[in-house]
């Protein structure tokens, strides 16, 4: 069982950068054929200073920096045995090519169903731009299968 | 949970998923043999036209994804940064008691999200929420589909409430969700 005095727990940041190049990676990655998230003419006509990053990219600097690893390190929990079980984002204000995004996680809570069987682990983050405005909210759900 | 053995062909599913008039587009990665869109329709790019108004009950026009292969799964795992090997290592796949890989979560939600700014800008999406009820397994074809339930002010906002799911070509749901989308114009 993971140790719910995890619970409330503030881990650390994670930074990122959004690159033109990577932003146009995951583009193509999810069959995007929509080009104002890849062609820079086409960004800057619907409005944005840059390629916009699209609504799941920001999942994803957690995963760059390694602290998505390092919570399952943190609980104990074998990567094996995790699955997403839900997620969510908020939006307050686009993030373009170019801007630097901190990400911010809690522990919020931790708790289990089946008699153990199913553990889950809801962490919440808060997404800011380098001008230290909230970009967005994320809340993830894992589920750990206990055999 | 991932509902691993509920993969039993169910034929009748797909096509009871809800399109009227809107026509299907297609993914931009699109494998030799792949449909193409079936109807003709008179909104191609699905935007709302000031003659028609977001209203409950309105089918967002849907997003056909080819099936899911491995080359996709490798190419999400680079992209988004999700290296969990369970989605491009079969050996790791089968030790950790599956048959093999099966896709990211997030990349299905991530075609999720292409349904809706499709149908509206990005810059007016609020909020989007996913359960992921089942995995998404090799060779799942994948349709994206969303119905406008609500319409609710919030923050003085006129926004559509959606449902939103990505079902298999056996009519199971994998993912489930809700958007919201701010449907009048708003500086953001």
């Amino acid at each position: 069982m993971i140790d719910r005095k995890f619970i409330g727990q503030r881990l650390p940041s994670s930074e990122m950068t959004l690159e033109r190049g990577r932003l146009r990676f995951f583009a193509q990655a999810i069959g995007e054929t929509d080009p104002v998230y890849t062609d820079l003419a086409a960004a800057r006509a619907a409005g944005y200073r840059d390629l916009p990053c699209p609504p799941t990219f920001l999942f994803g600097a957690e995963l760059d920096s390694g602290q998505s690893m390092a919570l399952l390190d943190l609980l104990e929990v074998p990567i094996e045995r995790i699955l997403h079980g839900e997620q969510r984002f908020i939006y307050d204000r686009p993030a373009v090519a170019g801007d630097t995004i901190t990400v911010t996680p809690t522990i919020t809570d931790i708790y289990d169903k089946k008699g153990g069987a199913l553990e889950f682990i809801v962490k919440t983050m808060e997404v800011h731009n380098q001008h230290g405005e909230r970009v967005a909210e994320m809340r993830t759900v894992i589920v750990v299968r206990n055999h | 949970m991932p509902a691993i053995h509920a993969d039993e062909a169910r034929p009748a599913g797909i096509h009871s998923a809800g399109v009227r008039s809107a026509g299907v587009r297609s993914a931009g990665i699109r494998p030799a043999g792949m449909c193409s869109a079936p109807a003709p329709s008179d909104q191609p790019d699905g935007q709302p036209k000031p003659t028609d108004p977001v209203h409950v009950g309105q089918q967002l026009p849907p997003l056909l994804l080819p099936p899911v292969n491995r080359t996709m799964l490798a190419l999400f795992a680079g992209a988004s940064g999700d290296h969990n090997p369970i989605h491009i290592d079969i050996d790791f796949a089968r030790r950790a008691g599956m048959p093999d890989v099966f896709a990211q979560g997030m990349l299905g939600m991530a075609w999720l999200c292409r349904l809706v700014t499709t149908w509206l800008p990005q810059r007016q999406l609020r909020q989007v929420d996913a359960r992921f009820v089942g995995i998404t397994h090799l060779g799942h074809q994948i349709r994206c589909v969303g119905e406008v339930t609500e319409i609710v002010t919030i923050d003085d906002e006129r926004c559509a409430r959606l449902t939103i799911r990505t079902v298999n070509q056996y009519g199971q749901t994998r993912i489930a969700g809700e958007a919201v989308v701010a449907v009048e114009t708003s500086e953001r």
